[in-house]
Formats: C-alpha cells, sequence, structure tokens
C-alpha cells in the first residue's frame, strides 16, 4: 500500500511521542490488567481461612437468615444467600452494610456452631487483588481516583493514536514486514521486528482496549454531555419497577426450589447467589451466575432480576437473550474483561495483555536503540543524556511494577496476623517497592539495574509460592487453601525462571553487545557508583 | 486537504492536536445525537440504546484524533472541524425540531 | 460450553494460524527454497473455518466470534518468535 512519503515522517512523529508520553503508564495498565484477569483466583487465594463453621445446607438456608434477621434486623437490607460458598464467600447467608461511599460496604457472613448458636463473621475478602486492579485501572498512578481516572482516559486516546499512527507507519511494509523477524547484526531491525509481531497481528485487541478505556474513563461526563445536548430533557433512564408478590399473603420461595426454578428456566446458567432487599414489605430479588457460552458486561458473572415469589427470572439481562442495543453493550464490556468462555479465554487474555505490556517496553527500547551514539574510529562516544534518561526511566518504572506486584503479592498471607489496616500495607509496599525501583535504576544505570531489578522479581515471585507452602506447614499464620488456589502458586513459580532467563540475556548485551548503547555496561570514564564497586564489576561474578 | 506540491510537516502539531481534542469531541457529541434521533428506536430507544449512544463517542473522536494530522496546518483543520461541527450541530437541531 | 468442542475448536484454530504463518514468505520455521504454494494458505483458511464453526455450536455468537479473533491474534502474535527462535537454533548448529 503506498502512503506518501510525508504523511509517513508526520505520523512517525506523533507516533514516536504519544508513545513515549504514554508508554510506561501503558506498561502497568497491561501487566496489571493480565494479572487481573484471574481476580477471583487472586482473591481467593489471598484470604485468610474463615472461622466460620461449615454452611449449613441450602435447604437449611432460611432456617439461618431467620437467626440472623432475628439477631441483626439491618441484614433484611441487602442479603444473599449463596449456593455454593467459596473461599472469599465462605457462609450460606451473607449481608452487607453500607460504607462510607456509595459502593464501599461491609460484608457479614453467618452460620451455626456446633452448638446451634448463630456465628457472625465479619468477611476479611483479602484487598490485595483489588490493588492489582486499581492499579490497571489508573495506569500505576498513585493519585486520587477523580485525579487519575482523568489522566487515564488521555493515555487510553493517546493509545488509540499510537495504534492508527503505528498501523500507517507499517503499511507500506506491510508486505515485506508482517511476521518477519530478522534475527541479525542489526539490532534496531530486530527491535523493529520484535515491536511490529507484537502489534500488528493483535491490533484488533488493542483498538477495544484503547476505545473501551476513554469510555471507561469518561462515561459519566460523556452522559453529562449528551444529556444537555442530545435528550430534550436530560438523559431519559428508564426505571424498571420489580414486580410485587402476586397475592397479598403470597410468601417467598425457599432458594432450594428458586434453584430448581433456575435450573428449568436457565439450562447452562451455573447460579452463584440470590440477592435480596426487603423494602416497604415487599421482597425485591435477584440472581447472580454465569453461563460460559456467553460474555458478560460484569467481569466474573452476570445478575438479573428474579421475582421471589415465584421464581420466575426475568431473561432480558441476561447475555445471549439481551435486545440488540443491549447486547451490543454487552459485548463492548466482555471484549474489554475477555470475560466470555471462562478461563480458557481467560488466559489467553492474559497472554495478549503481556504481548501489549512487551509492545509498550519494545516502543520505548527502540526509541533509545534509534538515538544510539554509533561507534566512530576516533573511540566510544557517550551516549545521549535523554537516552540514559529514558533508560533508566523505562527499566525503573516497569520493573519496579513488576517487583511491586510480586513483592506485595507475596506479603498477602503474612499480614493479617501482624497488621490491621491490609489495604495500606499492600499500597505501602507495592509503592514502596516502585519508588526504590525507580530510583535504583537512576543510581545505577540502566543496564546495570535491569540485571538487578530482573533477579529481584524473580526472587520476589519466588516468595509468592514460599508463602503458601509456609501456610501448608503452619508456619508464622500463613496459609494454604486446598482446590485449585496452588494454581496462583504454579504460575508465580512459572515466572522465576522467565525472569531470569531475561536478566541473562540483559547481562550478555551489557558484558559482550555493542560498547556504544545506553544497555552496554558504563564506560570507565564515568563516575563510580556509590556502590563503590568499579565499573565493570557487573560482568566479572 | 493538500495539495500535491505541498508537504505535510508537523511543525503544526499542537494546535491540530487541540483541534482534534476539542472539536473533534464536539462533533462526536453531535454525531452521537445524529444515532440517537435516527437510528431504529428512536430517542426513546431504551436504556441499552442510551448507552450504546453513549459508547459512539470514544470511536468518533478518537477517529478524528487520529487523522486530525492529515490537515495541512491548524488554521485548516480549525476551520475545517468548525465547519463539520456546524453542519453536525445543524443537522441535530433540525432533526430534534422535526421528531421532538 | 461443551469443553470437548471447545478444545478441538481450539486445536483447529491454533493448526489455521500456523498454516498462515507457514504459508506467509517471512516465516522461518522452514528452510525452504522456494515460496510455499496456495495448498497452505487454503489449508489454513479450512482449518479456522472449522474452528470458527465448532465455536459457534458451542457458544453464543458474539462471544464465538470474540473466542476465534482472540486465539487467531494470540497464534499469529507468537509465531514469529517460535519461527525465530528455530531459526536461531538452525544457525547455531550450523
Amino acid at each position: 500500500m503506498k502512503i506518501r512519503n510525508d504523511v509517513i515522517k508526520v505520523y512517525k512523529d506523533v507516533h514516536i511521542w504519544v508513545g513515549i508520553l504514554s508508554g510506561l503508564m501503558l506498561f502497568i495498565a497491561f501487566y496489571a490488567g493480565a494479572i487481573t484477569m484471574f481476580e477471583k483466583p487472586l482473591e481467593r487465594w489471598a484470604t485468610p481461612p474463615s472461622s466460620l463453621a461449615a454452611p449449613p445446607p441450602l435447604a437449611g438456608a432460611e432456617v439461618l437468615l431467620q437467626a440472623v434477621l432475628a439477631e441483626h434486623p439491618q441484614a433484611a437490607k441487602n442479603y444473599l444467600i449463596v449456593v455454593e460458598p467459596t473461599v472469599d464467600a465462605p457462609a450460606r447467608v451473607i449481608w452487607r452494610e453500607p460504607g462510607k461511599s456509595r459502593r464501599q460496604f461491609t460484608e457479614f457472613g453467618a452460620s451455626f456452631a456446633d452448638d446451634g448458636s448463630l456465628q457472625v463473621e465479619q468477611l476479611r475478602k483479602a484487598p490485595v487483588a483489588q490493588l492489582v486492579d486499581t492499579l490497571h485501572q489508573l495506569v500505576g498512578l498513585p493519585f486520587p481516583d477523580a485525579l487519575a481516572r482523568p489522566i487515564m482516559g488521555a493515555v487510553a486516546l493517546l493509545y488509540a493514536v499510537a495504534l492508527v499512527s503505528g498501523l500507517i507507519i507499517f503499511l507500506p511494509t506491510l508486505a515485506k514486514d508482517l511476521l518477519a523477524m530478522r534475527i541479525g547484526h542489526n539490532i534496531k531491525r530486530l527491535w523493529m521486528d520484535v515491536h511490529n509481531a507484537l502489534g500488528v497481528v493483535s491490533l484488533p485487541f488493542h483498538v477495544v482496549m484503547a476505545l473501551t478505556c476513554v469510555v471507561f474513563a469518561f462515561h459519566d461526563e460523556f452522559y453529562d454531555v449528551q444529556g444537555a445536548v442530545v435528550y430534550e430533557q436530560g438523559v431519559p433512564w428508564q426505571r424498571e419497577t420489580p414486580p410485587g408478590p402476586p397475592t397479598p399473603d403470597a410468601r417467598p420461595l425457599p432458594a432450594v426450589e428458586l434453584l430448581r426454578l433456575a435450573h428449568v428456566q436457565q439450562p447452562g446458567f451455573e447460579v452463584f447467589n440470590f440477592s435480596f432487599k426487603q423494602a416497604g414489605g415487599q421482597l425485591e430479588a435477584s440472581i447472580t451466575g454465569l453461563d460460559t457460552r456467553y460474555g458478560t458486561r460484569a467481569r466474573t458473572y452476570a445478575s438479573t432480576h428474579l421475582n421471589p415469589y415465584t421464581g420466575e427470572i426475568d431473561p432480558h439481562d441476561l447475555p445471549g437473550q439481551m435486545e440488540p442495543w443491549d447486547a451490543a453493550v454487552n459485548t463492548f464490556f466482555m471484549l474489554h474483561f475477555g470475560s466470555f468462555g471462562g478461563n480458557p479465554v481467560r488466559w489467553l487474555y492474559l497472554l495478549l495483555g503481556l504481548a501489549g505490556a512487551l509492545l509498550f517496553y519494545t516502543g520505548n527500547l527502540l526509541w533509545i536503540e534509534s538515538r544510539r551514539r554509533k561507534q566512530r574510529a576516533d573511540g566510544v562516544p557517550e551516549q545521549t543524556r535523554s537516552a540514559r534518561v529514558l533508560g533508566s526511566l523505562t527499566v525503573g518504572v516497569s520493573l519496579g511494577c513488576v517487583v511491586g506486584i510480586s513483592a506485595t503479592l507475596a506479603a498477602t498471607k503474612w499480614l493479617p496476623q501482624r497488621v490491621d489496616n491490609l489495604a495500606a500495607w499492600h499500597e505501602g509496599i507495592y509503592y514502596a517497592v516502585f519508588v526504590a525501583a525507580v530510583a535504583w535504576a537512576f543510581v545505577r544505570g540502566a543496564p546495570r539495574a535491569a540485571v538487578e531489578l530482573l533477579r529481584l522479581a524473580a526472587l520476589a515471585t519466588l516468595l509468592i509460592p514460599l508463602s503458601s507452602l509456609a501456610g501448608v506447614w503452619g508456619i508464622g499464620g500463613a496459609w494454604h487453601h486446598p482446590g485449585m488456589g496452588f494454581i496462583v502458586d504454579l504460575t508465580a513459580l512459572a515466572a522465576v525462571p522467565v525472569f531470569l532467563a531475561i536478566a541473562a540475556y540483559t547481562r550478555r548485551r551489557m558484558c559482550a553487545g555493542h560498547t556504544d548503547s545506553v544497555w552496554a555496561q558504563p564506560a570507565s570514564s564515568q563516575p563510580l557508583p556509590p556502590s563503590g564497586r568499579g565499573p565493570a564489576s557487573a560482568c566479572q561474578e | 486537504m493538500t495539495s500535491p506540491r505541498h508537504r505535510l510537516d508537523s511543525a503544526d502539531w499542537f494546535g491540530k492536536t487541540a483541534a482534534g481534542l476539542v472539536l473533534g469531541f464536539s462533533l462526536a457529541l453531535a454525531v452521537s445525537g445524529l444515532c440517537a434521533w435516527l437510528t431504529p428506536g428512536g430517542i426513546a430507544g431504551g436504556n441499552g440504546k442510551i448507552q450504546f449512544v453513549m459508547w459512539l463517542i470514544a470511536p468518533l473522536w478518537a477517529g478524528v484524533l487520529c487523522f486530525v494530522f492529515l490537515f495541512r496546518d491548524s488554521r485548516r483543520a480549525w476551520c475545517w472541524l468548525a465547519v463539520a461541527n456546524l453542519l453536525a450541530f445543524g443537522l441535530l437541531a433540525g432533526v430534534r425540531g422535526l421528531l421532538g | 460450553m461443551n469443553l470437548w468442542l471447545f478444545t478441538l475448536a481450539a486445536l483447529a484454530g491454533i493448526a489455521g494460524g500456523w498454516l498462515f504463518y507457514l504459508a506467509a514468505p517471512q516465516q522461518l520455521w522452514r528452510v525452504s527454497p522456494r515460496r510455499p504454494g496456495p495448498a497452505l494458505l487454503w489449508s489454513g483458511a479450512a482449518a479456522v473455518l472449522v474452528s470458527l464453526l465448532l465455536l459457534l455450536a458451542t457458544m453464543g455468537a458474539m462471544a464465538a466470534v470474540a473466542t476465534w479473533l482472540t486465539l487467531l491474534m494470540l497464534v499469529g502474535t507468537l509465531a514469529p518468535f517460535l519461527g525465530a527462535w528455530r531459526a536461531h537454533r538452525r544457525r547455531s548448529r550450523a
């Protein structure tokens, strides 16, 4: 495809600048986002064991509920009957009490002790998975949501521009460059091929991510202006009124019966829980679960209204049974969240997300590589200050994010016995490691810091399965849940040799690659690092 | 937009980007409004359609922002996008008058 | 979702994506002196079509197409790296 040279030149400039501005934040968003694909399993892995007795059978849910309502009448406003209790929802009956803000609430679970008395526990859902998700949503920025979210939106717009400009640059050489990977002496060519391999084939995935993120950042503002400009009197939201009891003296059906009727009406829909609200003498209910044949708008479930008196499910909020407009919107969400096809697709999304993170990383490497001052007859030139700064920043920010997440995950099983404010501690650990890593990258220079931080990443990631192992032996208050949680540990374990292999590769390049590069070990003309070791020491280990 | 002799350059990037951000957004808003009124279901198309129409802003806005660099300079970018805005908002006002 | 159908569909999709890679002039997996013929391309197309049909049989249409594209994107992203890895090994052995 022919595109005029001057157009290519302009879009090259555009691509370089939007890439530099947004690349590192996008790296964090994608790395944390890839992990967030398994937020639920991670949350289960990270949640300490409940002290409640084993839940009564589903048929006994109503007895338990009556006992709860007798002692805690406020529970009637918002409670769940859980069909399959899990580590993060360890009770048959759970209720929610409102917290400070609209979306915050405290959850309590109830069970019967062996002597038949009512047991109540405030549920201790681990906050660490939420931290990784928040890093993902706010591109790693430690600011309040109100500030970080518009920045994320701006990054998403830059990302969209980067995608289109990158495609425009690539199009003229598509026939020659698509799927190419030219290993040779031209290291810039190779990084370019890697960057293209990561970005071109998965372009639709990236376009979806960029556009959905623009909406996730600005939807309130979009509705506000549309309410003022497009619609007659604000956005005409339609409110649904739930059906009342069929007769005044009708009684809600027991959960066992609701479950049976749900299976009859929606075969293939696995029910997680029923949630209820008592308001004005009337009971409202909804049913939450998943049918992996369809994508969902929430990340891990679909939810719809249920008539608690008849068991009738209102299907129009269920994926696969929606009106066309709703189905389209549902598709946008599902394409961002990878919430279709169950865990197999989650793994695919995780890999595509990691590939995306590498796309941004290689983008920065290319920037540095194309500004490399080549060796001439009169010796090795000093690399530009900007190349060295971006090298340190790239290494520090991306590896700082990697090490920070591993470190805060590794702390998960030790913290609950020792500190109270878990969320603050997890956040503190992440940002402390992150900031230290960035500082380290500037102190040590990109190449040495890269090797050291990669080894640190391997160590911190190895500590994750070790904390579970400590749990198996009951050391120091750590725990290990039976079931599939070990996959979290296995995944972390598998990442360890990967980090070590990249560290070994980086070290080879530092010691044996071009000397006229920011990736070479610092030349002797540079001041000694504060550690006091000679500049060549990194290669003499 | 560009005559054959003229060569595009990146000098005017700030003005073009600003035009894409400001007028690109208002254009996206107006076009999303036209879709709200003119597509099946009309303006009272229900909650699903309301959300869909909101989603439309993202691709439209990002699309304008991506291609705004093809204008020869920022003055042309602002002028042409202003014309497109006038047209789109004019149509929207007309449609609202007719159907509202 | 039928896990057997899903697995078959995934295998067909991986095979199809891989055949597309082998059909590309830039592929590095095989050493071939001449350009690969259209047979690879056609068999690749057949495999990805089978994959899509199998997915449509076991999932909703949107989810099936999305799963299919996700799989193909991932195979297309990873294939050049696998090819380069093999070419690299070939070269270091020679």
